[in-house]
């Protein structure tokens, strides 16, 4: 039976029903991963002891009649900047390998874990996660499954390049700018963002806390909504979490859009990317019935200023290495880090002060909408090394570019599901970002799922690795 | 709060790098001038943007 091409919620219905063990899921799952992660390089870590004795554990309570959790025996795994019991969290570094392996699961991987879902593995990112494009010099790119050649995007890169591959169905990322819709988009799958201070981030290696979020990769909005349903939970252990109480989600999807007001957002969201990206966000919009275009003032400040707070809070938290070991760094994130170790303290304070300004213009343009559409991505998946992006005749840096639509968003911590369309430029995917109020994710859902009904948007396995 | 005419990364770079603790040699100050500059080119919708006196920098996101 083939069953990477299952989703997460037909698996675990297998699973429930007999038809499939949870070992047998596991055991497919390692030798996909075992075969054609050389090919992706989306794993940094296996764990298949740990994943086995899991499985067994899942198969003996169905066996007894107990309830296993909505995600029984589905293989999932985590970007390595999440602790896994027994595994070093490296953030894809080479400094953090002088850690002694977690001593427990973090808050994401351990609610997963509660909801019968079963941890195969650590993913590869870019360093620190301060990057677009998981070009990682320590543990190599992670490779895109549409073509090989492009990146995965980044800093969950590997997060997305598994989902894409068919090597998980479900996996768990950080977004502090853009970190989880950019590998939606290179990868064409379902990601979303939620509210910052929804969902935990404790246990694991922070980047920048004022505008870190972690949340789940999939290939349908129904496995979305429960890796996202299954990552909530009240944590005192993360300072930023703001407690809203279990909202969950996956009864929400047939709902439909009723009743929702929905725009695209223009300005500064219409400018700057491939006539792709714009061409989707227009077939999003039209799908969803938005037939007005509005604008998010300052987004384009906002932007700038979620730059400057990552460039020095970033620097912030690894100043000791900068200044003893920073050789040991990845090159492509060294000098942004400390160029933000230098940054005036005038500059970020100004910065945080135009977040606020700009949050405020974010309020008011949210008490007219439920929902905003825009690009992820300026382009579709790059070419591995490639430096700079060509725009409409301009040439602007890549790496530093890849967020100019998603960061803007993050800055002031709205909720996002990156909803993704394939062949939008070739054989090559990209996703557009759906934009709510905060703490609106239920609908974000109902518009997900609404697209995907409508065939628009879906997130099936890479073709060549079906 | 930023003057692009007369700032110059590599002179605040090499000015404010030992105060931090950091000892480059002049190639390595020149490479990090370079990332300095991006950082500010990317940065500077933010700090050519006049806010009111009542916005604080607290990161507060509650709507």
């Amino acid at each position: 039976m083939t069953l990477h091409t299952l989703t997460a919620v037909q698996l675990t219905g297998k699973i429930h029903k007999g038809e499939v063990t949870a070992t047998e899921a596991v055991i497919d799952a390692l030798g996909r991963i075992e075969s054609l992660n050389p090919t992706v390089n989306a794993f940094t870590t296996i764990i298949a002891d740990r994943a086995l004795a899991r499985a067994a554990e899942i198969d003996a309570m169905l066996a007894r009649g107990e309830e296993a959790g909505p995600l029984a025996g589905v293989p999932f795994a985590a970007k390595n900047i999440f602790d896994v019991a027994g595994v070093k969290t490296i953030a894809g570094s080479k400094i953090e390998q002088r850690r002694s392996p977690a001593a427990s699961d973090g808050f994401a991987v351990a609610s997963m874990e509660r909801a019968g879902a079963i941890c195969v593995g650590c993913l590869n990112m870019d360093e620190y996660a301060y990057g677009f494009t998981t070009e990682n010099s320590h543990y190599g790119p992670a490779r895109n499954p549409h073509d090989l050649t492009r990146s995965a995007g980044g800093s969950s890169g590997g997060s997305g390049a598994a989902v894409a591959a068919g090597l998980v169905s479900l996996s768990l990322g950080t977004d502090t700018n853009g970190s989880i819709r950019v590998p939606s988009s290179n990868n064409g799958i379902w990601g979303i963002k939620p509210t910052y201070g929804r969902l935990s981030r404790a246990g694991g290696i922070m980047f920048v806390p004022s505008l870190d979020h972690v949340g789940p990769f999939a290939r349908s909005v129904a496995d979305l909504a429960l890796g996202y349903d299954a990552m909530q939970g009240e944590d005192p252990d993360d300072p930023a979490q703001t407690w809203h109480g279990y909202q969950p989600v996956s009864g929400l999807l047939s709902q439909g859009i009723a009743g929702l007001r929905i725009a695209r957002l223009g300005g500064h969201f219409a400018q700057g990317g491939m006539d792709c990206v714009q061409d989707a966000a227009a077939s999003v919009a039209a799908a969803l019935g938005a037939t007005e275009t509005v604008e998010l003032n300052l987004a384009a400040a906002g932007r700038a200023a979620a730059f400057l707070i990552t460039a020095s809070e970033g620097a912030n938290q690894h100043l000791d290495d900068l200044r003893t070991q920073s050789d040991n760094f990845e090159p492509l994130t060294r000098d942004r880090l400390l160029a933000g170790a230098l940054l005036p303290a005038q500059w970020v304070v100004h910065a945080q002060r135009v977040r606020s300004h700009y949050r405020d213009e974010v309020r008011a343009l949210f008490r007219h909408w439920d929902i905003l559409i825009a690009p992820a991505t300026p382009a579709p998946a790059m070419p591995i090394g490639q430096a700079m992006l060509e725009i409409n005749g301009a040439s602007v840096p890549l790496r530093a570019s890849f967020g100019v639509y998603t960061q803007p968003i993050s800055c002031v911590g709205l909720p996002v599901i990156a909803a993704p369309i394939q062949n939008a430029h070739g054989n090559l995917p990209v996703a557009v970002q759906l934009i709510a109020a905060p703490w609106a994710e239920d609908v974000l859902f109902r518009a997900a799922a609404e697209l995907e009904r409508r065939g628009l948007c879906s997130a099936p396995v890479a073709p060549a690795f079906v | 709060m930023i003057d692009t005419e007369k700032f110059d990364p590599l002179a605040y770079v090499t000015a404010v790098a030992p105060a931090m603790g950091f000892d480059f040699p002049p190639d390595r100050l020149a490479e990090l001038a370079e990332a300095f500059a991006l950082v500010v080119r990317v940065g500077l919708p933010a700090l050519t943007t006049e806010v009111p006196a009542e916005s604080e920098p607290a990161p507060v996101f509650v709507a």
